[in-house]
């Protein structure tokens, strides 16, 4: 069988019900996806290295498997790619960062251990935005590998800082990959780039091999198509790992999706519609359609707390001590973007009680927060307040004027899970999306309820015309 | 432990501000010739009851221009010198400071501890 574009955009689900009935083999889908990488790739600046070989081997392994009777579950012979700030022995791991884009880690990240324990086949090193956007970028051009272009018009931002992620499944390169988000950077390329992108629980997946922007609010995360595919993967690579004493016991259960009983209640956070762009309003709206035919909608207010600069803070601080090397050393004047070349140096000025008082508010965050899912499943609200910015423009510029709610911060801060989901497409034509962000460990319901929508929705399976 | 004797009042030895404004001013004037420059913008109206006849006394750099400097002494490099450079820095500094002001506003009982666990450690032997 001779696989086609509707296969670059197919479901994990999808995918693996042809390689079991023998539509094709794990290494003709890996084939498949390298050839869409190496020609599609650069015109998205999706890829930071092409891994044929060792997919290749991943891929005759998965084959000689399933063919030997054993199948280790839904990710089996499934390609992946991802970020380039998770370690993998013996290919390079730049972090999207000039000075390292040759530096090879000899050692893989647990993420990418698990994923390989799950049958999947890693083709590729998606790139990034350089030391995953910690030192402050203000504009698209801020990789070494070139600005994150969008899949859906290439005029435009991928989003970051996982930027190879969001157009690397965007435009059907990889079936999934695996993101990381400090704040923002999973669910900013998922809603620009029109899929499906989920920040877990802090704690939830091992960071373990993975680049450390700060220690405290880095979370590892699934991107795909559909909340299905989310699910599939983070049952997959969630769970204890005695190499990240913050990961937990708690690996997530995902075999198919449910229906979420009883009727979720949502709320809509207040004003988070306010500042947006006319058609993600809109669009938004047409989502609490959607939702009120299967969960009850009320509205809540998000408590008046400094959740942005408690973030920023902490950010900043771990990020001043986790780089310090790469600004005495002077290595930081090879960044890419010409702000990143002195953006880490202002950090390094932070007084420590600034850091403490940041991390003593956390717990009365993290406290105000968990009090308002009492009765209250998920807060939604639009992912972003505006479709994908113009690479010929700051950010600043192109959103002044608008702005989404409050809950990236917050949320980010507390360390609680989120999901967005595609929900229309808005300016320009380009996607734009649905968040809901739930309490700790409310990562099943996330699912459940984006699932259900999606049920009800065709919006992800829209994919640009490449 | 909850220590309640800690105080910032306590200087250990006294500084001639005058003195210390003054050479400070100098070290830093390419440095602060950046700094000041945005400082004269929101500069505050002078105080009153300056003497008549009384030499006033030079005003101290700002904080923002006071950490500019230290960054320049601790992170040497030519290339932080460009003035687009100075500028960006020093507007992020008086952000941190400007938020710093904001987190130290927020009340805090002395038992509000940070979010981070410590524990002691013994490993089995």
């Amino acid at each position: 069988m001779t696989l086609k574009d509707k296969h670059a955009f197919a479901s994990i689900r999808r995918l693996g019900r042809g390689l079991r009935r023998g539509d094709y083999t794990s290494l003709e889908l890996t084939e498949f996806f390298l050839d869409r990488l190496q020609r599609l790739g650069p015109r998205f600046n999706a890829v930071a290295t092409v891994t044929g070989e060792l997919a290749r081997t991943e891929a005759r392994r998965a084959d000689s498997e399933l063919s030997a009777g054993r199948d280790r579950g839904p990710l089996h012979g499934i390609p992946y790619g991802a970020k380039d700030l998770l370690a993998t022995r013996g290919i390079p791991t730049s972090w999207g960062a000039a000075p390292m884009k040759d530096r090879v880690i000899d050692a893989d990240a647990t993420v990418i251990l698990k994923l390989r324990e799950a049958g999947a086949v890693l083709v590729a090193k998606l790139a990034m935005v350089e030391i995953a956007g910690g030192l402050g970028y203000k504009q698209s051009r801020a990789s070494f590998t070139g600005a994150g272009l969008n899949p859906w018009d290439t005029g435009r931002w991928s989003g970051g800082s996982s930027s190879g992620p969001g157009s690397a499944v965007g435009a059907g390169l990889c079936p999934f990959a695996i993101g990381s988000e400090t704040w923002g950077s999973i669910m900013t390329p998922a809603g620009f780039c029109g899929i499906t992108g989920m920040r877990p629980t802090y704690g939830r997946v091992s960071r373990h091999g993975a680049m450390a922007l700060s220690w405290t609010m880095d979370k590892l995360g699934p991107m795909g198509r559909t909340a299905d595919d989310c699910g599939l993967v983070l049952a997959a690579i969630s769970g204890h790992d005695p190499a990240d004493a913050t990961s937990v016991d708690k690996q997530l259960e995902w075999t198919k999706p449910k229906k979420p009983r009883p009727k979720p209640n949502l709320a809509v956070i207040t004003g988070c519609d306010t500042h947006v762009q006319k058609a993600v309003r809109k669009n938004f709206r047409k989502s609490l359609d959607k939702l009120e035919k299967f969960c009850r909608i009320g509205e809540v207010t998000l408590p008046d707390l400094p959740y942005e600069d408690v973030a920023g803070t902490l950010i900043s601080c771990e990020m001043a001590a986790a780089f310090e090397g790469l600004v005495s050393s002077g290595d930081v004047w090879q960044m890419t973007a010409p702000e990143d070349r002195w953006g880490a140096h202002a950090a390094m000025m932070i007084p420590a009680r600034d850091y403490i008082n940041a991390m003593r508010i956390r717990p009365k965050i993290q406290a105000a927060l968990d009090q308002l899912f009492d009765g209250t499943d998920a807060l939604v609200s639009p992912t972003l307040a505006t479709v994908a910015y113009p690479n010929d423009q700051s950010f600043s510029e192109y959103r002044r004027g608008h702005h989404a709610s409050r809950i990236g911060g917050a949320g980010n801060a507390a360390g609680i899970p989120g999901i967005t989901v595609p929900n229309g497409f808005g300016e320009d034509k380009l996607p734009t999306g649905l968040q809901l962000v739930g309490p700790a460990w409310s990562e099943t319901s996330l699912l459940s309820i984006a699932a259900e929508y999606q049920d009800r929705t065709d919006w992800h399976e829209e994919h640009p015309d490449l | 432990m909850t220590r309640l004797t800690m105080t910032s009042h306590s200087t250990p030895e006294p500084v001639n501000r005058r003195d210390f404004a003054r050479t400070l001013a100098a070290a830093t004037a390419a440095t602060a010739a950046t700094a000041l420059e945005t400082h004269a913008q929101d500069k505050k109206p002078k105080k009153t009851g300056e003497k008549p006849g009384e030499k006033p006394q030079p005003e101290p750099p700002p904080p923002a221009a006071l950490l500019l400097e230290t960054l320049r002494q601790r992170y040497p490099d030519a290339r932080l010198d460009k003035q687009d450079v100075l500028q960006g820095i020093y507007n992020e500094l008086r952000g941190d400071l400007a938020r710093s002001r904001r987190l130290s506003s927020f009340p805090l009982e002395n038992a509000d501890e940070p979010g981070f666990l410590f524990a002691a450690l013994r490993i089995d032997p």
